[in-house]
């Protein structure tokens, strides 16, 4: 009954709730694309086929990748500027961290109490740092810089880079630690040469689940940067004015801002799901 | 803690500290500089001392606030519980923590159930898993923000949710404007977000089940629902717990969804924990209470997954 001897009628229909998914999963986004293209006084309504129930436009996107197109690459650089470096930092730091915790027994601390430590940091809502950030960053005088909002993501992000990077070090055999010091190297060479070249595909994804999780991030973007350091997701909410909210502008932007991110799920879809679950899918 | 000493403030020595604290020890990983037994601490000290000074130091900080008296306005005094006391009584506090406690319940309920469900019918010999599996992950790439904003011309009242509930004869629902319902679709959005993703892990851990054992299980037993119970579901337990935890803990923070759609709901119908606290310290600039909110919180959180390690950490035994 269970896999493998499949019949013909359990196929069809498994492949048929697959597809129904999958126009669950797409139908916002195929809305959001039609409403891109759409004059406003369509947007709020049933138009669902372009050309049969509504007159397409490329107004909206001409006036933001056109001629607003400095306002929106403001939010894109900032955007790209934070998640990359955000990215980088947390796997430099959570890559030897987690490598630490594979491979040495603390005395002191235990490993596992520093793995529950790592954890609990999950826990931690961002509203509970949205003040004293604020202060801190205000007596800093980095409000509104870029700075401030790669401190703060590499700080959220951290924890969970540590985990990964900790599971897919254990993967890593010990005897080629041990092989590669018999030649004659020493452990931050073990490090950097042997640990992490092979784990690679991991670093990969834990490095585009930052990107990502950064470049969504909103609350703190709300609550620090107001200008100088705007990123997309505030571009996206900042499409309302005095008529309202401008549905067919949000979703230029919207659009504007999925795309990076979805570019690099395409190249690294395999590793997501088991970066996001560091590992615990092993049999 | 605002105090200025030799000229800057305090703050901005403490990050100077840190700062070169790190740089150093990353320094120190530099062939040639470090003893063997050394060398653990230096790997792990950048993290921790980063964690320390933006986690630890800022919680401190904000549990010195949350005890103090502190807004616009107001000069700064010390206030004891009493913004604790004041939460209690406030019926914004409770009716936040019934919305938070709500959605948490159901939607994660909804979304690992139907992840499940979803995951064990498709669990055959599937080609084109890759091209799925990207579509699926969709959902949880796009920003929150964006889902919010965008949700409300799909579920506006001449929208095509309605259009399509109608085709069933369901009337027009006020999806956002109704504060019965306004809840409801804020599960919705999540769910939406969410579900795929919980199908995707819980697919990946089902296939990592030995198919010998099911089969020789359903030869012993003839049900199908004792193999699930005694071979499937012990597999895929560490996976189900895994993506359980992770989505509990997501889905009490939430913050961006029910911001962009209704801004807190029409009255306070989807104002979860997190947009109250934001209220109140960014809007009201009431930063004690808001302090003391944001403690209360972390505590609650904390108090509610030491419980919960208790209840998984037997089942991992167990198994």
């Amino acid at each position: 009954m269970y896999r493998g001897i499949t019949k013909k009628p359990a196929k069809i229909a498994i492949y048929g709730l697959l597809i129904l998914m999958s126009i669950w999963a797409i139908f916002p986004f195929y809305w959001v694309i039609t409403t891109s293209f759409k004059l406003p006084k369509d947007a709020l309504g049933t138009k669902l086929v372009p050309f049969v129930d509504f007159q397409p436009t490329l107004e909206n996107w001409k006036q933001e990748v056109g001629r607003r197109w400095p306002e929106l690459s403001k939010g894109l650089q900032n955007s790209l500027i934070v998640a990359s470096t955000t990215s980088v930092l947390t796997l430099i730091m959570g890559s030897m961290a987690g490598f630490s915790l594979a491979r040495y027994r603390f005395r002191l601390w235990n490993n596992k109490n520093i793995l529950i430590f790592f954890l609990s940091q999950r826990m931690l809502p961002p509203v509970v740092l949205v003040i004293p950030f604020l202060l801190m960053f205000k007596a800093m005088k980095l409000v509104d810089s870029q700075l401030s909002l790669i401190m703060v993501n590499t700080t959220i992000n951290l924890p969970f880079v540590v985990l990964i990077m900790r599971d897919i070090f254990k993967e890593i055999p010990v005897e080629l630690d041990e092989a590669a010091r018999v030649e004659g190297c020493s452990s931050f060479g073990i490090f950097y040469k042997v640990a992490l070249p092979l784990a690679g595909s991991g670093l990969v994804a834990a490095g585009i689940l930052v990107f990502t999780f950064t470049w969504n991030e909103y609350l703190f973007a709300l609550c620090l940067a107001y200008q100088k350091a705007i990123t997309i997701p505030l571009q996206i909410a900042g499409t309302g004015n005095v008529q309202g909210i401008q549905f067919w502008i949000t979703s230029v932007r919207g659009l504007v801002a999925v795309i990076p991110p979805v570019v690099l799920a395409i190249f690294a879809q395999r590793f997501i799901v088991r970066g996001l679950t560091f590992g615990a899918l092993k049999g | 803690m605002d105090f200025l000493f030799l000229g800057l403030p305090v703050s901005r020595w403490l990050v100077l500290f840190f700062g070169i604290a790190i740089i150093i020890a990353i320094l120190r990983q530099l062939p040639g500089h470090t003893k063997e037994k050394h060398i653990k601490i230096f790997f792990l000290a950048p993290t921790i001392i980063w964690i320390v000074g933006m986690v630890i130091y800022p919680l401190i900080y904000a549990l010195i606030i949350s005890f103090q008296n502190r807004g616009a306005g107001v000069t700064t005094s010390f206030a004891g519980l009493d913004n604790y006391a004041r939460l209690f009584k406030d019926y914004k506090f409770w009716a936040s923590v019934r919305f938070t406690a709500k959605f948490v319940v159901i939607a994660v309920t909804v979304e690992l159930g139907l992840g499940f469900v979803l995951a064990l019918l498709v669990n055959r010999d599937i080609k084109a898993q890759k091209f799925f599996r990207l579509i699926f992950l969709l959902p949880l790439f796009t920003p929150p923000v964006a889902l919010g904003f965008l949700a409300f011309t799909v579920v506006h009242e001449s929208g095509p949710f309605n259009v399509f509930l109608s085709l069933f004869g369901i009337g027009p629902v006020a999806w956002t404007a109704d504060p019965g319902v306004a809840p409801i679709t804020i599960m919705l959005l999540d769910i939406w977000e969410w579900t795929p993703f919980c199908f995707l892990v819980i697919l990946a851990g089902l296939q990592l089940v030995p198919e010998e054992l099911e089969e020789a299980a359903y030869m012993d037993t003839n049900s199908n629902f004792q193999v699930f119970r005694r071979v499937t579901f012990p597999f895929v337990r560490p996976a189900f717990l895994t993506v359980m935890m992770l989505r509990l803990l997501e889905a009490l923070k939430l913050f961006d969804v029910p911001y962009a759609l209704t801004y807190g709901g029409p009255g306070l119908a989807t104002e979860s924990y997190s947009i109250l606290t934001y209220k109140t310290a960014l809007k009201h600039f009431a930063l004690g209470r808001g302090a003391a909110l944001a403690i209360m919180f972390l505590a609650t959180i904390l108090i509610l997954f030491s419980l919960l390690f208790r209840i998984s950490r037997f089942s991992k035994v167990y198994e």
